[in-house]
């Protein structure tokens, strides 16, 4: 129902109960298991292990034999037996619509000895301070609301989260009454702010500030009056450290949630949180006797539909592909079913909040033009890179510099490399210090093809890539079948260089007789604003034909490899 | 158009005593500055530790026994008041006298300095005395005062215009009190060659940083923000401090500590400010209530550690067990609700205070005025103390004034011997 926190089915291989709650948003709760294999009498088991479900009197079951056309079997165990319940499939925009995140980043220190046991015990006392009564929450868009655990502040606490969104991203006037404050008397002003009722292609986020209580008032009943002393300690000279960690938490809320309940699910995440950070901390510990200043990653895989956090330290203090990251991320990978060819939890994969500047995916709202042929277009993610951007210049002759920075975004959005882009710079002084090019070529406007494009994926990422020759523009459409088979198993976006011109291919369509090819192509000649209207509108991103390529002219691609390792 | 001062009557009375007692005289003038440029003076106190005798006039206006005692008060004072400036009762005109007013504005220069020498004091509020100081003339013959400022913001300070109104019941005080919890661990920094470590040093780079975190800090007054320019209330006040959103590349690495300062318990804040105040202007008096009552624990503890003569290592784990503190009211009979305060360490008697009460702040407290119990000692508690193999703790006392105090074990077993010398007595007197 619209009022139940939003819930969570589990895949249980052992006894232990939910581990990985702690890793999921607060504000979702156990309310199941599913079973693949063949049909067993769950009976016991449930009757055994449903009160860990404490969120609900009837644990749901769901069984998927695995066997071909079947179907899952969904049941909730009540009074004893499993009844069988219909079952219904929402997609994402189902939980983009019905749920709002809130999002809750601060920065908190430990400071201990850098031993297991005093990092448990100082941050235990850590939690104990950011209990219900020491906390407060603000939302830094919408000044003058706050959150804490007797009263709400700017805004009715009757009024729910979608209100508050709505406050949030107000446009600046409504809110601001010339004190910065909404209103003296603490309420929305009279003016209610728009709901927006556009369908919502993301979760909509509400960003909230903490603020921990650092006294108490005569009222209190835990006021303590024992005065100030300080105690001196150089009893560990040079052992304790004082460690930095960021602490980023998500909670799931219902829209139609009350705002005075949010408090709760806020201080909740917050000590969830603290969970994750405390068992990262310890991990380290054990594996790399040290400890990390870290932080908290949001990962939203596909495949989950949900978000996952994980807790990293800082970049530059690690590698990613060093041993205790890698055995981190492969457990997590086993936890969650998940293949092990792919990364799911990179830093790379973390979810981006701030929409960039740049157009990602602009392809996918394409309809494939041959829906009952054959068709694979690239996964994944990446940014439309073209001329002009950046307010570089390089018109008409940086178009295969542009397309690489396109296939460069796309192992940084899969997580397999850093995230910065290379400037044409950049990838002119790789060529020059591989030995490809001269001093001179540096600052020059000379032309790249899919060659040196291969060469700079290789020494700034580490890919390796595959070059396919055409011989003739009209010998592309019938080596149609090679680049569906790349999409399928690579997924990499390819670079196509030839005649005067280069583009990036996303995708191949063909029809079901295999006669007629279409490809998607990501075009780097678009020289205006990064709006998505004008790049389909003018086919800047769109499904070309076979007369799209010079009938005569040579072409070579360059088609990355997708490493098969998480 | 200068500052306009409302002082409360009963200043006037002790000025005229005073004019009566001595000839010429100098003292400070304690108060609160506002923004809307009217300041309201609560208190004036003569400026004791000199030689009452003394015949030479110029000694009279001593500047260095004035800036010390400036300081002395300030430390007794609530966030929000502040020593304003002075008051000379003289004869001649002091602002017509071209050496009398030399020395006037040579001995607020010096207070200046003295402040500006303990920044952690907050003696000065610079955003509403703008560099003001005032200087009230009381002539001890015709029984009537003159005041100007004097602007410490020029090399050669000017004299401006000031006006100046005894009245009764200048403003209804409302009272702001929080209890800041201090639970924080700072880092202990010692000399690199030697193994000693600066107790002093170190606790005012806490109050420092403290202060510093204090200046983001937002004050929730009845639970809620309220707008700093809406007139204050006196509501539940408590202290919230915000977090950073992200780790900036600064913050973002791990710090190693040659040794802890942890800060445990409270620090008690009681401020009063008049009605015509906002909100914003509490939420400052407050911050700087709670910095300046840390600092002049941490100043009068360290003034009070014993100097060994040989400096022999210190001991691997000290509590520093800083005074408490008390309060006390300004004006005893009438009903003038504002309170100062004092510091009072664990083995003091309650009595001690009241001298030092007299002598900087000229106000004649008895015991039972003193509120001791705002503050609590701290009960060491057992497991707290380090294992036997380890150093015991020892807190640093004032110069041991235990002639005075008996021993009460030896107490314990006196009266036990006595009342069984009392009982044998008794048994033969019966038999």
């Amino acid at each position: 129902s619209n009022e139940e926190s939003e819930d969570l089915v589990e895949n249980v291989q052992n006894d232990t109960p939910s581990p990985i709650q702690r890793n999921l948003p607060s504000g979702l709760d156990l309310i199941g298991w599913v079973k693949t294999g063949p049909y067993q009498d769950p009976t016991d088991f449930l009757l055994k292990y449903g009160p860990d479900a404490f969120v609900t009197d009837n644990p749901v079951y769901l069984h998927y034999t695995g066997e071909p056309e079947a179907e899952l079997q969904t049941f909730i165990f009540k009074n004893r037996m499993l009844q069988s319940v219909e079952c219904v499939t929402f997609e994402d925009d189902f939980l983009y619509r019905e749920y709002y995140l809130l999002r809750l980043r601060c920065t908190l220190t430990l400071v201990c000895e850098q031993t297991e046991k005093s990092v448990c015990e100082n941050a235990f006392r850590l939690r104990k301070q950011l209990g219900s009564g020491s906390v407060a929450f603000t939302v830094p868009a919408a000044p003058g609301v706050l959150l804490s655990d007797y009263v709400v502040t700017g805004i009715d606490k009757e009024e729910n989260v979608e209100m508050l969104y709505a406050m949030a991203t107000a446009p600046k006037p409504e809110q601001d009454d010339g004190f910065g404050v909404v209103g003296a008397s603490g309420r929305v002003k009279a003016k209610k702010p728009q709901i927006n009722n556009r369908p919502p292609t993301g979760y909509r986020v509400i960003d909230f500030g903490l603020l921990i209580k650092k006294s108490k008032d005569d009222l209190d009943e835990k006021l303590r009056r024992e005065a100030c002393n300080v105690t001196i300690d150089r009893r560990n000279d040079d052992q304790t450290v004082k460690v930095p960690f960021q602490v980023d938490c998500l909670s799931m809320v219902h829209r139609t949630k009350k705002l005075d309940k949010c408090f709760d699910n806020m201080v909740d995440s917050v000590d969830c949180s603290l969970g994750l950070i405390e068992s990262a901390l310890l991990e380290q510990l054990r594996h790399q006797q040290r400890l990390y200043v870290s932080k908290c990653y949001h990962m939203l895989p596909k495949e989950l539909g949900h978000f996952v956090t994980c807790v990293y330290p800082l970049d530059g203090e690690l590698s990613e592909s060093d041993s205790f990251l890698e055995r981190q991320r492969a457990n997590m990978h086993k936890q969650f079913l998940l293949k092990m060819t792919l990364p799911h939890f990179r830093k790379g994969n973390a979810y981006q909040f701030q929409a960039g500047k740049r157009l990602v995916n602009p392809h996918e709202t394409l309809s494939v033009p041959h829906p009952d042929g054959r068709t694979a277009v690239v996964a994944g993610a990446y940014t439309y890179h073209h001329y002009m951007q950046d307010e570089f210049d390089d018109k008409g002759w940086g178009c295969a510099y542009r397309s690489l920075q396109t296939l460069v975004s796309w192992f940084n959005m899969q997580g397999y490399s850093s995230g910065k882009i290379p400037t044409h710079n950049d990838i002119q002084a790789c060529l020059v210090r591989v030995g490809d090019k001269q001093r001179p070529f540096i600052g020059s406007r000379q032309w790249i093809g899919s060659t040196e494009v291969s060469i700079c994926l290789n020494d700034m990422l580490g890919i390796d890539s595959r070059i396919m020759f055409v011989t003739h523009g009209s010998e592309l459409a019938s080596r149609g079948m090679e680049l569906l088979q790349h999409f399928q198993h690579e997924g990499t976006p390819i670079m196509i260089g030839g005649g005067v011109l280069a583009h990036t291919i996303l995708g191949v369509s063909m029809n079901a007789e295999l006669g007629e090819t279409k490809f998607l192509i990501l075009d780097p000649h678009y020289t205006g604003a990064d709006e998505l209207g004008p790049v389909l509108g003018k086919g800047w991103c769109g499904w070309k034909g076979e007369d799209f390529w010079d009938k005569s002219a040579h072409y070579n691609l360059c088609m990355p490899i997708r490493p098969k390792r998480l | 158009m200068g500052r306009s001062v409302l002082c409360e009557s009963f200043v006037e009375d002790y000025l005229r005593q005073l004019s009566r007692k001595a000839g010429v005289c100098m003292g400070l003038l304690i108060g609160q500055p506002s923004a809307s440029g009217k300041d309201y003076i609560v208190h004036a106190s003569r400026i004791t530790g000199q030689d009452e005798e003394e015949s030479d006039e110029s000694q009279k206006l001593n500047a260095t026994v004035a800036s010390q005692q400036a300081l002395d008060a300030t430390r007794m004072l609530p966030g929000g008041m502040y020593v304003m400036g002075i008051f000379v009762i003289h004869p001649k005109n002091v602002f017509q006298e071209q050496s009398l007013l030399s020395s006037v504005k040579f001995i607020l220069m010096s207070m200046k300095a003295t402040f500006d020498a303990n920044p952690l004091l907050m003696g000065t509020c610079e955003e509403l005395e703008k560099s003001e100081k005032l200087v009230l003339y009381y002539s001890s013959s015709s029984k009537t005062q003159i005041c100007k400022t004097v602007s410490l913001a020029t090399e050669n300070p000017a004299v401006l215009p000031c006006d100046w109104k005894f009245v009764e019941r200048s403003s209804t005080w409302h009272k702001l009190n929080v209890y800041f919890e201090t639970d924080d661990v700072y880092p202990l920094k010692q000399k690199s060659e030697q193994e000693q470590y600066d107790t002093e040093a170190n606790l005012t780079e806490s109050a420092r940083k403290l202060r510093y975190q204090l200046m983001d800090a937002k004050i929730l007054f009845g639970g809620e923000p309220k707008p700093a320019t809406d007139p204050v209330e006196a509501v539940p006040a408590n202290v919230y401090l915000p977090t950073s959103t992200e780790l900036s590349p600064n913050d973002a690495k791990i710090e190693h500590f040659e040794g802890t300062m942890k800060f445990d318990g409270i620090i008690s804040s009681q401020i009063y400010i008049h009605s015509q105040s906002t909100f914003g202007e509490a939420e400052r008096f407050i911050v700087a209530d709670v910095v300046r009552s840390l600092m002049s624990r941490i100043q009068i503890h360290c003034d009070s550690l014993v100097q060994t003569e040989d400096t022999t290592t210190q001991d691997k784990i000290t509590l520093n067990e800083l005074p408490r503190r008390i309060y006390f009211p300004v004006r005893t009979q009438t009903g003038f609700p504002v309170q100062f305060s004092d510091y009072l360490f664990p083995e003091e008697s309650v009595e001690t205070p009241i001298g030092r009460i007299r002598e900087i702040l000229d106000i004649g407290v008895a015991v039972r005025d003193l509120n001791c119990k705002v503050e609590l000692v701290p009960v060491v508690k057992e497991d707290e103390r380090p294992t036997e193999e380890e150093e015991v703790w020892r807190s640093k006392s004032k110069e041991d004034d235990f002639e005075g105090k008996l021993n009460m074990p030896v107490v314990g077993g006196l009266v036990t011997v006595i009342v069984l010398l009392i009982a044998l007595l008794v048994y033969y007197l019966m038999k």
